[in-house]
C-alpha cells in the first residue's frame, strides 16, 4: 500500500512541486495550506509522514508539530519541516518541538526524496 | 574514549619495545630492508594511533621519523649510525611522551626540539625529501573505496520524534559493503521496558566509495539524538584484507575489536603504500629487491591464529562446564527471588556464558566440510580411472567434529569411498541393463544424532550379495561351512580381518586394506561402523562417532514430575494438544493443522503410571527426513545442559545419552530422540 504523506505549506507553488514529486514517486499525498487545515485533514486519517513549512498563517509549523506530538495516534509520526539555510535558530526550535528532520529550501526532487527515505521506508 | 586511550598506551609501549628490538638488530645489519620496513610500520602505527587517541604530540613527532625511514625504504637515504642514535633516543622520547602526566612537558619539548633538528639535518642532506613528502601527501587523499568504523548508539527517546533508527542503519549499509554488530544487552527487563524507547545500538564496519561527510550525512537529523562515532579504518576495502575476517565476525553484544582491526588495517595499508612506492621506484630503477621482502613481511605479520596445547583447551572446556552448571543454579535462585535486578544480572550473565560456551566449543571443532573437498576430488579422479560416471554429493558438511576425530576419520572414509567407486557402483552399461540411470551416485551424509555424529556413505550401486560373501568367507576359512547366518550377519563378515570380496585385485581398493582396517581405525576413535546393503539397490556404510560436545542447548520437559532434556537441535516445532485428542488417535498418528504426524506417547512408552494432564505438549523432532512427535506433559523451557555420562548400570540402554544436573541439584535425563524412535518403532512395529 502506498505510504501517505501530508504536505503543509502556505505557498501553493511549493505544495504543487512537492505534490507532483511525491505522487510521481508513488506516494499518496494530502495537501494543506496551514496548520489548521492540516489538523482538520489529519482527523482520523492514517498519515505516514508530515512535511510542513514553519512560517504559515493561522497555525504555524511549530504549533502544528507540537499539536501532532500531543495527539494520540500521531505522536510518533515522522515530521519533516521545510527551512532555509539561514534559519538555524528555528531549526533547533522545531527539533525541540518534536520534528524528526528537515529539508532545506530550495530543494531539488532528489533531495526531497532522499530526506524522506531517512524517515519512512 | 578513556578506555581506548588506555589501550593505545598499552599498544604504544609494545610498539616502542618492538622498535628497540628492531633497532638493535638493524645496528648489526644496517642494510636489511625488512628491518627498515618494520621500523617504518611501527612509526606508522604510532602516528595513526596517536592521532586517533589524542596524542597529537606523538603523532607529529613520529610523522617525521616515518618520513625519514620512508626515504630509507625508497633507497634515497642510507641507514647511518647517527640515524640509529636518533631513533634510539626517539624511542625514549616517545616513552616519556606516553608517560607524561603534565609535569615534564617542558623538558620533553626541549628534548624534542633537539631531536627534530637532528632529524632535519639528516633529511636536509637529501634534496629529494621535499618531493617525496609531496607525493605521499597526494597519495593520502586516496581514490576509490575507504573503510570506516561507525558506531550508532541512539538515545532512548529517539523514536519519540518519529525517527526510526533502523532506517538510518539501512541507509548507512546502503552506502557500500558493511558488517553490522548489534547490541541488545541494555534492553531492560519487562517492568522497566518502555515500548517506544530504543535500547539497542549498532556498530558498523563499512567500506564505501563515499567520503566521511556522506556517512555523517546519514545521521544529519539525529546528531543530537544519537551517539555517533565515525572512524576511518583504512584506505581501500577492509573486507579484502588478509587475516581480517575473524576480526569482523559479528557476535551480538560483543564489540568489534577496533584496536586489532586498526592495527591490522594500518599494517596492510602501510604495506599497500609501500608496495605502490616500491612499484613506482621499480619503474625508475630496475633492480629492486625490496618488494619481495615486503611480501615476506606481509605474510609474517598477518598470521591470525595461535597454537594452544590441547590440555589448555580441555581445562577451558571443564571450566566452561562448571560455569554453566553454576549458571543454572543462579537462574533458579533468581527465578525464586523475583528480584528484577537479580533476574537481569542472571540473564545477562547467561547470555555471556552461552557465548563463552559457543566460542570455547568453536575453538575445538572443525566442520566436516574440511574433508569434503578432498573426497570430491578422490571420487572424481577414481571414477575417471575406472571409467565410471559417478556423482558425489555431501550433505551436512557443516557438521563439526573435534580436530582429532576429523584426522582419525579421514582415512577410513577415503577407503569406504574407494570401495564404493570400485565395487559398489556399476559401469554405465551394467547400470543401464539394470534399469538405473547411467550416472552412479555416492552420497556422504553427516548429521547429529543425540550424542553421536553419524557419517553415512551411501552408493546406489549393486549392493552386496550375502551368499557370495558367505561363500568367500568359507573359502578363506574365516567361518565354518555349517554356520547359519542371517543376511545381515553375512554382510557383516566384510569387517572380518582378511576379508576381501573383490574377485580381481584392482589398484584402487583391493590393496590388502580391507574393511577390517576401517573398523579398527574407527574404533580407535571410539566410533562404530555398520553396513546395510540391498542387492541391486546399493550399500550404506554408517560411521557413528561420539560427540565431543559436552554442553548442549536443550529443551527441558517434564513427564510425571521427572525432568528430561531434548536437544534443541532436533526439535522442529512444538504444539499443545488436548489429551483427549491423543487418547482418541488411531495408530499413533495425529492430525495437527491438517498434517498427519506419527507420534510416540512417552508416558506409555516409558510405562509411567498415573493420570496425564489435560493438555500435553507434542514436540516434533527431526528423524532422518521426517518429523515425528514425542508427547510430554509440559515444557519447562530452554536449558543449557552439561552432559554427564550415565553410570555403569545404565550402559545397556541407549535412549538416554546422558544426564544433566539442574539448578536445584536434581537430575534430568537427556533423551536421544533418534534412538527413542528407533527403539519404539522396532517394538511397536508400526
Amino acid at each position: 500500500m502506498a505510504k501517505t504523506i501530508l504536505i503543509v505549506d502556505d505557498s501553493e507553488s511549493i505544495r504543487e512541486v512537492v505534490n507532483f514529486t511525491l505522487q510521481t514517486a508513488g506516494f499518496e499525498v494530502f495537501a494543506a495550506g496551514n496548520g489548521k487545515e492540516a489538523v482538520e485533514l489529519l482527523d482520523g486519517r492514517t498519515i505516514d509522514l508530515v512535511i510542513t513549512d514553519l512560517h504559515m498563517p493561522e497555525m504555524d509549523g511549530i504549533e502544528l508539530i507540537k499539536y501532532i506530538r500531543a495527539t494520540a495516534g500521531y505522536s510518533r509520526v515522522p515530521i519533516l519541516f521545510l527551512t532555509t539555510e539561514s534559519q538555524l535558530a528555528k531549526k533547533i526550535e522545531a527539533k525541540d518541538a518534536g520534528a524528526t528532520g528537515w529539508i532545506i529550501k530550495p530543494f531539488v526532487p532528489a533531495k526531497l526524496l532522499a530526506a524522506i527515505s531517512k524517515v519512512i521506508r | 574514549m578513556d578506555n581506548f586511550q588506555k589501550k593505545f598506551l598499552d599498544e604504544a609501549s609494545d610498539l616502542v619495545s618492538q622498535l628497540e628490538q628492531a633497532l638493535l638488530t638493524l645496528e648489526q645489519d644496517m642494510d636489511n630492508p625488512e628491518l627498515v620496513d618494520s621500523i617504518f610500520r611501527i612509526m606508522h602505527s604510532l602516528k595513526g594511533g596517536g592521532g586517533m587517541f589524542g596524542f597529537d604530540n606523538i603523532s607529529n613527532y613520529t610523522h617525521r621519523l616515518e618520513n625519514m625511514y620512508d626515504l630509507v625504504r625508497q633507497k634515497k637515504l642510507k641507514v647511518t649510525r647517527e640515524m640509529l642514535d636518533i631513533t634510539f633516543e626517539s624511542a625514549d622520547h616517545i616513552t616519556s611522551m606516553l608517560n607524561d602526566d603534565g609535569s615534564k612537558t617542558d623538558a620533553i619539548k626541549k628534548n624534542e626540539e633537539i631531536l627534530n633538528k637532528r632529524i632535519e639535518a639528516i633529511l636536509d642532506g637529501d634534496s629529494m625529501s621535499v618531493v617525496v613528502t609531496a607525493t605521499s601527501d597526494a597519495e593520502d587523499k586516496g581514490h576509490g573505496a575507504s573503510s570506516y568504523y561507525v558506531k550508532v548508539k541512539p538515545y532512548e527517546h529517539i523514536q519519540r520524534n518519529g525517527t526510526n533508527p533502523l532506517l538510518l542503519i539501512d541507509e548507512l549499509v546502503g552506502l557500500g559493503k558493511a558488517k553490522v554488530n548489534i547490541f541488545y544487552s541494555s534492553i531492560p527487563d519487562f517492568e522497566g521496558f518502555v515500548y517506544d524507547d530504543t535500547y539497542i545500538w549498532w556498530e558498523v564496519i563499512l567500506c564505501t566509495e563515499q567520503d566521511e561527510d556522506a556517512i555523517k550525512d546519514v545521521f544529519i537529523f539525529v546528531e543530537d539524538d544519537c551517539e555517533i562515532v565515525v572512524k576511518k579504518l583504512a584506505d581501500g576495502d577492509i573486507f579484502t584484507f588478509q587475516g581480517i575476517e575473524p576480526l569482523l565476525q559479528c557476535s551480538h553484544d560483543f564489540p568489534f575489536d577496533l584496536e586489532k582491526i586498526t592495527k591490522l588495517a594500518d599494517t596492510i595499508s602501510a604495506l599497500e603504500k609501500a608496495k605502490t612506492a616500491a612499484a613506482a621506484q621499480e619503474a625508475a630503477k630496475e633492480e629492486n629487491k625490496g618488494d619481495e621482502h615486503i611480501k615476506k613481511f606481509a605474510k609474517e605479520s598477518s598470521i591470525s591464529g595461535i597454537r594452544v596445547a590441547s590440555e589448555k583447551i580441555d581445562s577451558l572446556m571443564n571450566l566452561v562446564s562448571e560455569l554453566i552448571t553454576t549458571q543454572a543454579g543462579l537462574n533458579l535462585y533468581a527465578d525464586r527471588e523475583k528480584n528484577a535486578e537479580l533476574t537481569r544480572i542472571a540473564e545477562s550473565l547467561e547470555n555471556i556464558s552461552r557465548q563463552l560456551r559457543d566460542t570455547a566449543f568453536s575453538i575445538t571443532l572443525i566442520p566436516i566440510d574440511y574433508l569434503v573437498t578432498r573426497f570430491r576430488r578422490l571420487v572424481r579422479d577414481l571414477s575417471r580411472e575406472v571409467g565410471k560416471e559417478i556423482e558425489f554429493e555431501a550433505k551436512g558438511a557443516e557438521v563439526e567434529l573435534d580436530k582429532s576425530l576429523i584426522e582419525g576419520i579421514s582415512e577410513p572414509l577415503m577407503h569406504i569411498l574407494r570401495n564404493s567407486v570400485d565395487h559398489g557402483i556399476e559401469t554405465a552399461a551394467e547400470r543401464k541393463a539394470a534399469g538405473k540411470p547411467p550416472t552412479g551416485k555416492i552420497t556422504l551424509q553427516a548429521y547429529y544424532s543425540g550424542s553421536q555424529v553419524v557419517i553415512a556413505v551411501t552408493d546406489d550401486g549393486q549392493g552386496m550379495n550375502p551368499d557370495k560373501i558367505k561363500r568367500k568367507a568359507i573359502e578363506k576359512g574365516l567361518i565354518s561351512p555349517d554356520v547359519q547366518l542371517s543376511d545381515k550377519e553375512a554382510v557383516d563378515l566384510i569387517f572380518m580381518p582378511g576379508f576381501s570380496t573383490s574377485e580381481k585385485v584392482t589398484n584402487i581398493s583391493g590393496r590388502g586394506v580391507g574393511m577390517d582396517v576401517v573398523k579398527r581405525k574407527v574404533s580407535d576413535i571410539r566410533g562404530t561402523v555398520s553396513v546395510a546393503s540391498e542387492p541391486g539397490e546399493g550399500t550404506t556404510i554408517t560411521i557413528s562417532l561420539p560427540l565431543t560436545l559436552s554442553i548442549i542447548d536443550g529443551m527441558l520437559v517434564r513427564i510425571a514430575d521427572v525432568d528430561y532434556i531434548i536437544p534443541l537441535s532436533v526439535i522442529d516445532t512444538i504444539f499443545a494438544v488436548e489429551h483427549e485428542k491423543i487418547a482418541s488417535s488411531f495408530q499413533n498418528v495425529i492430525n495437527i493443522e491438517g498434517v498427519q504426524y506419527p507420534f510416540y506417547y512417552l508416558r506409555d512408552e516409558f510405562a509411567i503410571p498415573g493420570d496425564p494432564p489435560e493438555r500435553e505438549e507434542i514436540i516434533m523432532v527431526k528423524y532422518e527426513d521426517r518429523k515425528i512427535g514425542v508427547v510430554v506433559d509440559n515444557i519447562t523451557g530452554e536449558y543449557q545442559a552439561v552432559l554427564k555420562p550415565l553410570g555403569k548400570l545404565y550402559r545397556s540402554q541407549d535412549i538416554f545419552s546422558g544426564a544433566s544436573i539442574l539448578g536445584d541439584g536434581t537430575v534430568a535425563l537427556v533423551l536421544d530422540t533418534h534412538k527413542v524412535i528407533n527403539k519404539f518403532t522396532r517394538y511397536n512395529d508400526i
